[in-house]
């Protein structure tokens, strides 16, 4: 009798242990918020900021080989001429809107739009095919405007399609649902972009601010450092 | 499973009339309060609601980001068996099991809401008896059943129907007073209703 009284206590003593590891599993935290906005901010320095250079890069080309805007542009004049202006009329994009400013006889455009606009849809770009993929659905109402500076290439090889760019984010702000909103900036930081092929530029450096904001309050700040190819970077929340 | 727990009620079934007259107090029904319950597993596993995100919508960000700090409360569970001779015995549980869970933000670490979890299990048993005296008992059995759970919060309140197995890898249950007419029970239960033990009193007839 002493032997089963015991054998009941051990196993009863076991089912204890046996809670113990479901609790660590049952309680534990969900480390996502450690990375929240992370991706958010990726997507605006590897899709927003790229897609409007590849528009950029586009008007150069359609400039260059003097086929006049292709329907896809209105403009004042040469892409390279002080003042002019040329902005995306074509309707099967959202980037409709698009300003391109010339503001001086130097190497630097301002781009600038204020409209809807999604994030986490891709799009495959070149200067004959603009338009490829599904429609997003995510639109929001998003207002941005940026310097962007030609910079001189000195790389080995040259990509055949894109020119080496530093951008500063001068504003971006984009308003959400259930009363989210973000402001993204460079401040006095800027965005190089570098390297690559057709698809896209490999290479960006150079840091990236956001701040969050709920109902008009701000709940998050956070600071992403890109360190070269898309997706690296060391991120910093609650600055 | 349906063939074990078919033999399992063949073999009690068989047994019926072979001994139960020399024991006494063959019904009983109690009332048991146990600890340690597992409906938190069932809640993750079936309103993982807060695992989905968008990152690229700031409420897909930050809404669904929460910590989840949970208190549960004892499970109270009424408990009938009838001893169907000195190894076997069969009965059937109703049980309640309830859970507040607090939604901590992920961001402030805020309150950000409630939610309150209930169970409600029927639970029939077969068990085996390593000892089977008139004011001891020592036993081992299986619970197979169904369990109903809801999850009240605003914009999630639909019932879920599971099917639920528990082990009982040991139970006692001594007598109090008359000789086995009233009596305690201490339990080791693992498996849908709980990962822990449960204690009772009982009255046989």
């Amino acid at each position: 009798m002493k032997k089963t009284i015991f054998l009941f206590f051990a196993i009863l003593g076991l089912s204890g242990c046996a809670k113990y590891f479901s609790d660590s599993e049952w309680s534990g935290t969900y480390d996502y918020g450690e990375n929240a906005g992370r991706s958010y901010m990726l997507t605006v320095a590897n899709n927003v900021i790229v897609d409007n250079l590849k528009q950029m890069e586009i008007a150069l080309f359609i400039n260059a080989n003097s086929s006049g805007t292709s329907g896809r542009f209105s403009s004042t004049g040469d892409v390279w001429t002080a003042g002019s202006v040329w902005t995306v009329i074509e309707e099967d994009t959202y980037l409709s809107g698009l300003k391109i400013v010339k503001e001086a006889e130097d190497s630097t455009w301002t781009l600038s739009r204020k409209g809807k606009y999604p994030f986490g849809y891709s799009y495959r770009y070149n200067y004959y095919d603009y338009y490829s993929g599904t429609r997003p659905s995510n639109y929001f109402d998003t207002e941005y405007e940026m310097e962007i500076r030609m910079l001189p290439d000195h790389s080995d090889y040259k990509p055949a399609d894109h020119y080496p760019w530093r951008v500063k984010l001068t504003t971006f702000s984009r308003t959400e649902d259930k009363g989210y909103s973000s402001s993204l900036y460079t401040g006095a930081n800027h965005l190089d972009y570098k390297g690559g092929t057709l698809g896209g530029w490999d290479q960006c450096h150079g840091v990236l601010f956001m701040e969050v904001y709920k109902d008009k309050k701000i709940i998050d700040k956070a600071r992403l450092q890109l360190e070269g190819s898309q997706g690296s970077g060391s991120y910093i929340r609650n600055l | 499973m349906k063939k074990t727990i078919f033999i399992f009620l063949l073999l009690a079934s068989s047994g019926l009339y072979a001994r139960a007259q020399e024991l006494k107090h063959t019904k009983g029904i109690s009332f048991n309060v146990g600890v340690s319950s597992t409906l938190g597993l069932y809640y993750q596993d079936h309103y993982q609601h807060y695992s989905s995100s968008d990152p690229y919508s700031l409420s897909g960000i930050y809404e669904p980001t929460y910590e989840i700090s949970s208190t549960e409360y004892p499970v109270f569970s009424l408990s009938g068996e009838y001893i169907v001779n000195k190894w076997l015995g069969v009965g059937v549980d109703m049980t309640y099991s309830t859970l507040s869970v607090e939604k901590l933000s992920g961001v402030s670490r805020m309150n950000i809401g409630e939610i309150s979890v209930k169970g409600i299990y029927l639970m029939p048993s077969v068990r085996g008896y390593w000892v089977n005296k008139e004011r001891f008992k020592l036993y081992s059995g299986l619970y197979t059943g169904a369990m109903v759970m809801f999850a009240k919060e605003l914009e999630n309140s639909s019932p879920k129907l599971n099917f639920s197995i528990e082990v009982l890898p040991i139970g006692m249950r001594f007598s109090i007073a008359g000789n086995g007419k009233f009596y305690g029970v201490v339990e080791n239960l693992v498996g849908s209703r709980m990962l822990g033990c449960r204690v009772g009193l009982g009255m046989g007839f």
